[in-house]
């Protein structure tokens, strides 16, 4: 469940954006996030809502789903809107007791707070949509110009997808420590936080034991495979563009252009 | 110290229909060594689980003692230290520099212990085990998985439990390490008196050591009673991908070929024992 | 003719011991000396400790001898292009997590192809055929995480299938396994050797896995110490329990009724043969 979630686990569907390349979602999502902090009245905001929205319906994930990926954010944006709020200086609307509401602040604090749950909305429509083997394979695709100069994407990229397949069973794993720490009196269930936080070390330690032994073994039987780290592999599933992703590049395009004049 | 689980149902947060443990009702009584089998799936750490307090039932009681371990005013701490549990590879949940800080992990927050007190009750444990004290300053990460395993126990026993719950405590041993902690569980039970719960996929074991058995299969108790009278069930057994132990189907096999042999066996001694006598009794 | 050969190969290993405050050296395996033939079937029984997953290594060029050395097709491991090996020999590890890398049953199972630099064409051949034979195709999208130690085994197998090696060395694949998916894989690997003629090595500590092998190796310390049939290896049962090994029980129970004078043949290893030869006995 939540052991899987980086924003949003993949949700899958047969829409068209799910069809797409990963890297066009990728530069997607990209010229998205950055087109949030483009604009700085409603207008924009409106626009934006509106396209996110969109592509939202393009996906056919149930916007109930989405939006349950948001509530772990929601305390975040909810202290996002009260310091706008109440900390705005400006031209005072209402006055109850000591509390001041002013019109910018009103104004900057729905903006604000429109703007966190756009940004965390877009984060996860890439997720939601492409399974993260295809996230790595995108990104590497993306950077593998840097190889020229030396960077290891390969071995970045191979790094990236086997961290995201062993999540789970690491998760996993310490949740098996606490709760056999937890027996013998570790301060799990106390209700002071301070020895909660304590009682962490003696589980992230066999954590840490468990991760090192898994690296090795992963490693020498990576190895009996004839992996090497800085040879050419072939691919099992190549990223090429179809006529759609070129639509989608276009949308992409038209879309960013009038934000600009927004 | 009795356990009594009355009605249990339990279902995972994020699954709407799907109950992890359906109806269970167990009785165990103070000093049993009771057997729990079943297939991976089948609800048996999860019934673990809620024994210990870790998971909450969605419905049904939990009685030990006769005490509701979810009721208000119900010391948590007592039943930590009354009843102890050993997950499955509980190697891999020593941390502490040495040995011996890993056992006296239990104990450490016990204020009415001096050190001279907590050092004896680790010796005394050791003895227990018949471990080495030279194994106490070593780190833990220094020993076979076998003495692992060991520490491992120790450090839950410091705690003076009166039950035990094992999941699988001699999966990945070698014959020698299985037989000796099976002595070890042996003992437990027979001279300290715990009561003790064994999960196993080792049916051999299991019929060695337990005086009952409880057969797990998709969140239900399908079988309850005498190791016997369980693992004479074969073809239950089977349908849900279980295994008996080889003495059993010995006599299954012999029994379905019309020959008469007692069903109620289940080690390899009491088969030969019960062969030998049925061809002599023939005139060999 | 042979296809691997270990030739008095030893290995040492070099050990920090805190208390003396030096290294040492710690001789793991001690000039062994064995020969695996085309399509053969080889049990290798060790106790832990014996040193038994240090020679899987050796074999395939994981690890290097330290004297003596492993030749494959007749030439020394050193003097062969890495690739051939890795096309020729194929290891599958006791931990069934610790060995897969790919998200997807697929891609786990065309991992090693992609090392070897096949055609997408071929790989993707390679890979159905591979599911299929280890019947695996039906869950060949699904997350690797989602699967039983069992199907994770079948999976790790039938990742080194489809390299399509001459030989398989498979060190204690069921230790971590319930003992349905035990049967299983010991099914499989039956079939691979049986049908694809893939050498097979087998370690393990468990003698029942190796009933239907064609020779049976036991080593201790290093070393090997009895070799010959399933067969006559299993007669000598009190030998094999000083090595801390498990005996089969129906074995032991046959080993018990012979003693107690009942006439019955020694190579039955299990329930149903036991009960056929009793019920022959009577009639």
């Amino acid at each position: 469940m939540f052991k899987n979630a980086v924003f949003g686990q993949y949700y899958s569907t047969d829409s068209l954006i799910h069809q797409l390349d990963p890297r066009t979602k990728i530069i997607g999502s990209i010229v998205l996030f950055i087109s949030f902090f483009m604009y700085n009245d409603y207008r924009g905001y409106i626009f934006i809502t509106i396209v996110l929205y969109t592509v939202i319906r393009v996906t056919e994930i149930p916007l109930k789903y989405i939006l349950s990926c948001v509530r772990f954010v929601l305390m975040l944006i909810i202290v996002t809107m009260f310091f706008n709020l109440f900390f705005r200086k400006g031209e005072v609307i209402f006055t109850y007791k000591y509390i001041v509401f002013t019109k910018e602040g009103i104004y900057a604090a729905f903006l604000s707070g429109g703007r966190l749950l756009n940004l965390v909305i877009g984060a996860s429509l890439l997720t939601l949509t492409t399974m993260p083997t295809g996230i790595t394979s995108g990104l590497e695709c993306l950077f593998s110009p840097l190889a020229k100069v030396g960077v290891p994407v390969g071995a970045m990229a191979m790094m990236i997808s086997i961290v995201l397949r062993f999540i789970p069973i690491l998760f996993d794993e310490f949740h098996n420590i606490i709760k056999a720490q937890t027996v013998r009196g570790g301060d799990y269930e106390s209700k002071n936080v301070i020895k909660r936080l304590k009682s962490l070390l003696p589980a992230m330690l066999p954590l840490f034991v468990s991760a090192f032994r898994k690296s090795n073994e992963l490693a020498v039987a990576m190895e009996s495979k004839g992996y090497q780290l800085k040879s050419m592999r072939s691919k099992m599933k190549p990223l090429y563009y179809l006529k759609e992703d070129y639509v989608a590049f276009f949308c992409i395009v038209f879309y960013f252009v009038i934000v600009i004049c927004l | 110290m009795s356990i009594k689980i009355i009605d249990l149902c339990y279902r995972h947060n994020d699954q709407r229909d799907f109950f992890a443990l359906k109806n269970i009702n167990i009785r165990i009584d103070d000093g049993e060594l009771v057997g729990l089998i079943g297939h991976t799936g089948s609800g048996k750490s999860t019934l673990l689980d809620n024994i210990i307090r870790i998971k909450k039932p969605t419905s049904g009681e939990i009685l030990i003692n006769d005490l509701n371990i979810h009721e208000k005013g119900f010391k948590v701490d007592r039943l930590r230290q009354e009843v102890g549990i050993l997950f499955q590879h509980s190697e891999h949940q020593l941390f502490a520099e040495t040995v011996y800080d890993d056992i006296a992990f239990g104990v450490r927050n016990k204020k009415m212990l001096d050190e001279k007190q907590k050092k004896a009750m680790v010796y005394e444990i050791l003895e227990l085990l018949d471990l080495d004290k030279s194994i106490l300053g070593k780190s833990p990460f220094e020993l076979s998985g076998g003495e692992m395993r060991l520490a491992a126990i120790a450090g839950v026993l410091i705690m003076k439990p009166k039950v035990l719950l094992l999941d699988e405590p001699t999966v990945g041993l070698d014959p020698a390490a299985r037989k000796r902690i099976l002595n070890i569980i042996l003992q437990l039970n027979k001279k300290q008196n715990i009561t003790i719960l064994l999960v196993s996929h080792n049916m051999e074991e299991i019929a060695e050591v337990t005086s009952r058995v409880i057969v797990m299969d998709k969140g239900n108790i399908i079988l309850n009673g005498k190791p016997e009278y369980v693992f004479s069930h074969i073809e239950t057994l089977e349908k849900s991908n279980l295994r008996a132990p080889q003495a059993a189907y010995v006599i299954y096999l012999l029994r379905q070929r019309g020959i008469n042999v007692r069903s109620d066996v289940i080690t390899m001694s009491d088969a030969k024992r019960e062969i030998i006598s049925t061809f002599f009794k023939e005139g060999g | 003719m042979s296809l691997i050969e270990a030739d008095h190969v030893s290995f040492s290993q070099t050990v920090y011991d805190p208390n003396q405050e030096k290294d040492f050296e710690i001789e793991i395996i001690k000039g062994i000396t064995l020969s695996i033939e085309r399509g053969e079937f080889i049990g290798i029984l060790g106790s832990n400790g014996s040193g038994k997953s240090t020679f899987a290594k050796l074999l395939c060029e994981l690890l290097h001898p330290d004297e003596g050395k492993v030749l494959l097709n007749k030439v020394s491991l050193r003097e062969t292009n890495l690739y051939e090996i890795r096309k020729n020999i194929g290891i599958v590890f006791q931990n069934p997590d610790n060995q897969i890398v790919g998200y997807l049953v697929e891609d786990d199972v065309g991992f090693a192809l992609e090392n070897l630099r096949f055609t997408h064409d071929e790989i993707w051949d390679r890979v159905d055929n591979s599911l299929k034979t280890m019947k695996l195709y039906d869950i060949r999208k699904r997350e690797t995480n989602n699967l039983s130690g069992g199907q994770k085994q079948k999976v790790s197998i039938a990742g080194v299938l489809a390299v399509k090696p001459k030989c398989i060395i498979l060190d204690e694949p069921t230790s971590m396994i319930d003992p349905i998916g035990r049967e299983e894989i010991i099914e499989h690997i039956t079939y691979l050797n049986h049908n694809k003629n893939i050498s097979i090595i087998l370690i393990t500590h468990n003698m029942e896995e190796v009933l239907k092998a064609d020779k049976v190796i036991v080593i201790d310390n290093g070393k090997i110490v009895l070799e010959g049939t399933p067969k006559s290896i299993f007669q000598k049962i009190n030998v094999i329990q000083k090595y801390n090994l498990d005996v089969p029980q129906i074995k032991l129970l046959v080993h018990d009724l012979i003693k107690e004078g009942i006439p019955l043949p020694t190579d039955i290893f299990t329930a149903e043969e036991l009960v056929e030869k009793l019920c022959q006995l009577k009639s």
